[in-house]
């Protein structure tokens, strides 16, 4: 399977007569744009803004980050399977990206209405909180969306999604018959045999324990967020957005998975110092014992059959998914296959274990440090002048920090930062030292 | 360049040139010079700190006269009021790193950076390292040289008040807490740069080492569970219909307890599930999945069980750090215990 | 204990673990219709108030659809 993927560079973008990239800068005809995603009757409001890197800028709150990207040669969609797209196998031919580029899914749509749940994620676009989010360097063009009001709120959260995706193919559609300023060509050749075969173990956390949903938000795989035995992708699938979909972090929104730095940096290894072997999408928060360690004993299988001497484990979530994957890193230590857990940490206070279970098999674990804000010692992130989405918050409870006590705060004012941070590809170099 | 800082050493008889057992019966006498090891670290410490006294007890009087012991060497510092107080080397010495480890927290307790030394098996690390700040070393005496060269460094900074690094920068025993800070790469290259060592069989460290659960003594059998009074506890978040106390979804910082006395079971309705963590529709149909106090009532009438608890506690188990799920936790059992609950059923979700 | 993750209650300090039935609905399970649902769970919460008067030596898992109870220890 081989991608070739071009970059078109975006250094900022602007509304005018017709969309158009040229130079690295991105022209929008915002009401052709805003027509595409009318086209959707469920549709009630739509609106395009433009936030650029080191404006006194917040976007609240963001459910999802897309990057632009476009197939321009070879079979299926990017992002498949969401709401209808093409399920065809993706990862081949030629795709085209707009690099530095980002369309947040901005809407009030709360992701269920099962127990306090709430959408609580913003990005900055200077200041403390953006010196820790990655797509606060990115030009973003933020879709900010509201549905029809009657409907159910799995039905809304389909609409949101479908029409960040619009916006995003309207974008990168003008790059596809360009010759793009940067080519990089993914694929796997054989490799020596000498070299060490590796598995990528990519968790994802499905909603349906959650929400009973099997479709509205969370990572899918072509668009399937449903609880599954695991899945294998081939790394350019993931490339071409086979693996996205809106989620509680800004580390694990559909950017931060096509663009994950683990398996970008397993490739470019492939051949040097490791064979990378592909990706096994292992679906988390299943909700019995017997579940929970069924899907990890057939990860570590599935990893021993495509003969892997090592892995890698990253996971994208907290609480008791915890057991599935750490039990995932025990079965692949048991069946010989040298692993490396990258994590996140809970609070270790009062000399507490920093996780929920401690599994000596567990043994070379990389963190990305506390995944609570609260522990980051940020404080308040300073008033912004201008808010893109929602001006004030009402919704949420005291799990959000950003409220005290349930009434309305203004989102442009002094805030504290989202509640979680999450760092769950390693793309910072925060992480937390024994003291 | 920082003045030179009074340093007060702690040694034992054997190690001040006393003796062995035979002078470990000594009592806490000081000196004002450096004695015995604490010529050599006075080398070690060189131009950075003068060691203006030296405390010295016996190990048997430090062990046996205890209360006598801390109460001379508190009185000592008081007097001596030094910048800092080095303890040791212990090595592998038992009561004698004990002894170095209580000194060091009768510093702390007055206020004077404290420092000592010893192997990281030593009965003194088991019992203080959370709370002192120790220098591994090997076991054996024959160390002592480059013991008391990390000793000393480590000593000097502390007394200058300066921030400690972390554990494995400034060479000390991790006492159990975790600091946010940066690495030199970001997680993504450390994860596979520590795969390959991993692979290659080369040498590497986990960045969060694994530390055994804590052992919990079970507590004894109900002897005459007819006689029982029985509480329910849940972490499944359950509130009265409304959630008028504004409990959190997930992240407990606080438990809640509600009057069930009058009740027979829960009705759906009257309580829903406020939890981030499942989907709570099923409990908000039948509460007493996560609550079961229909089945306790029905028991009760049966003479199953004395009597049931006339409080339910609640709170949202999801999100929740270990140490804060011990502090609630700890809550929770010092009210049952006081109400006389003899049996507790916590249904966890 | 009654938790449907019984391995997580046994390896984290909880003597008396008994295996509930999943995470949505502990104490019980709505497919199975009104009836076996609360006979069901009965079993579950009698199994809890046994393990009670057990004597255990360390973290131990009963289990409501067996008989005696299982003994597992936390490794």
């Amino acid at each position: 399977m081989r991608l070739e993927l071009g970059s078109f560079p975006v250094r900022d973008a602007r509304f005018g007569t017709r969309t158009r990239w040229a130079d690295g800068v991105l022209e929008i005809d915002r009401a052709a744009v805003l027509a595409a995603v009318r086209r959707d009757p469920l549709v009630s409001t739509v609106e395009l803004e433009i936030a650029r890197p080191g404006e006194s800028v917040r976007i609240w709150p963001v459910r999802d980050v897309v990057e632009p990207r476009v197939k321009a040669q070879g079979p299926g969609v990017v992002y498949p399977g969401w709401f209808g797209r093409s399920i065809e196998t993706v990862g081949r031919g030629r795709t085209h990206r707009l690099a530095g580029l980002g369309v947040p899914e901005v809407s009030s749509v709360n992701w269920h209405d099962a127990g306090g749940d709430f959408v609580d994620q913003y990005i900055d676009m200077s200041g403390p909180w953006a010196a820790l989010i990655p797509q606060s360097r990115l030009v973003n063009v933020c879709c900010v969306v509201e549905p029809e009001p009657a409907l159910a709120v799995q039905t809304k959260n389909e609409v949101v999604h479908r029409a960040t995706l619009t916006v995003a193919d309207q974008l990168a559609a003008v790059v596809r018959d360009l010759t793009p300023p940067d080519v990089e060509v993914f694929e796997l050749p054989p490799a020596a045999a000498s070299l060490p075969g590796v598995v990528y173990i990519q968790c994802v956390h499905s909603p349906q324990a959650m929400s009973h949903s099997e479709h509205t938000f969370c990572t899918g795989t072509y668009g399937l967020t449903r609880l599954a035995p695991p899945w294998l992708l081939h790394p350019n699938e993931i490339l071409d957005g086979a693996l996205s979909g809106p989620y509680r972090t800004m580390f694990a929104t559909s950017w931060a998975v096509v663009n994950n730095p683990v398996l970008l940096e397993l490739y470019r290894r492939h051949g040097r110092s490791l064979r990378f072997l592909g990706v096994i999408v292992f679906r988390t928060e299943w909700t019995t014992q017997d579940e929970k360690d069924l899907m990890a004993e057939q990860a570590g299988k599935l990893a021993a059959m495509l003969g892997a001497q090592g892995a890698v484990v990253t996971w994208d979530a907290g609480g008791n998914e915890f057991i599935e994957v750490v039990h995932a890193v025990r079965a692949c230590e048991r069946l010989g296959i040298k692993t490396v857990f990258l994590t996140s940490e809970d609070s270790a206070e009062g000399g507490a274990p920093s996780m929920l279970k401690p599994v000596p098999e567990a043994d070379a674990i990389v963190t990305t440090g506390f995944f609570n804000t609260s522990l980051l010692e940020l404080g308040r992130v300073p008033p912004v002048e201008r808010v893109i989405g929602y001006r004030r918050k009402s919704a949420g409870d005291a799990v959000d920090a950003t409220i005290a006590g349930g009434e309305a705060v203004e989102t442009a004012g002094a805030i504290a930062p989202p509640w979680r941070y999450d760092d769950h590809y390693g793309f910072n170099r925060l992480s937390t030292f024994a003291h | 360049m920082a003045s030179e800082l009074r340093a007060v050493h702690y040694v034992n008889q054997f190690f001040a040139g006393l003796g062995g057992e035979a002078a470990a019966g000594t009592p806490v006498q000081v000196r004002r010079e450096p004695v015995g090891a604490g010529r050599a670290l006075a080398a070690a410490l060189g131009a950075h700190a003068r060691i203006v006294a030296t405390v010295i007890a016996g190990d048997n009087y430090f062990s046996d006269e205890r209360e006598r012991a801390r109460a001379a060497v508190r009185d000592a510092l008081r007097e001596l009021a030094p910048d800092v107080v080095i303890a040791g080397p212990a090595f592998e010495a038992g009561r004698y790193g004990i002894a170095c480890a209580e000194v060091c927290r009768i510093a702390g307790a007055e206020g004077i950076p404290a420092v000592t030394a010893m192997h990281p098996g030593a009965p003194g690390v088991l019992m203080y390292r959370r709370e002192v700040l120790i220098v591994p070393t090997s076991a054996s005496a024959a160390d002592m040289p480059a013991a008391l060269g990390a000793l000393a460094r480590l000593a000097v900074k502390v007394g200058r008040r300066e921030p400690l690094g972390p554990a494995d920068v400034e060479g000390y025993l991790p006492r159990g807490l975790r600091k946010s800070g940066e690495r030199a790469e970001p997680g993504s290259k450390r994860a596979l740069d520590m795969l390959e060592a991993k692979l290659a069989g080369r040498p590497y460290a986990s960045e969060v080492p694994y530390v055994a659960p804590e052992v919990v003594p079970p507590a004894p059998p109900l002897r005459d569970l007819a006689r029982a009074q029985i509480a329910l506890v849940t972490t499944g978040g359950l509130v009265p219909k409304g959630n008028p106390d504004g409990q959190t979804s997930g992240n407990a910082k606080r438990y809640f307890r509600y009057p069930i006395a009058q009740l027979e079971t829960l009705r759906p309705g009257e309580w829903e599930a406020y939890h981030v963590g499942y989907f709570t529709h099923l409990v908000d149909r039948n509460p007493n999945y996560v609550l079961p106090l229909g089945y306790m009532r029905e028991l009760e009438k049966a003479g199953v069980i004395g009597a049931l608890h006339p409080w339910a506690y609640t709170l949202p188990g999801v999100s929740t750090p270990v140490a804060a799920a011990r502090r609630l936790g700890e809550g929770i059992a010092a009210q049952l215990r006081d109400a006389r609950v003899g049996g507790c059923l916590l249904v966890s979700t | 204990m009654i938790s449907a993750i019984y391995d997580l209650a046994l390896t984290t300090g909880a003597s008396r673990v008994v295996r509930g039935c999943r995470i949505e609905h502990v104490c019980g399970n709505p497919t199975l219709g009104a009836e076996k649902d609360h006979a069901y769970g009965l079993t579950i919460i009698r199994t809890a108030l046994g393990a009670l008067t057990a004597a255990v030596t360390g973290p131990t898992l009963f289990d409501p659809t067996e008989s005696p109870p299982e003994t597992v220890h936390a490794s």
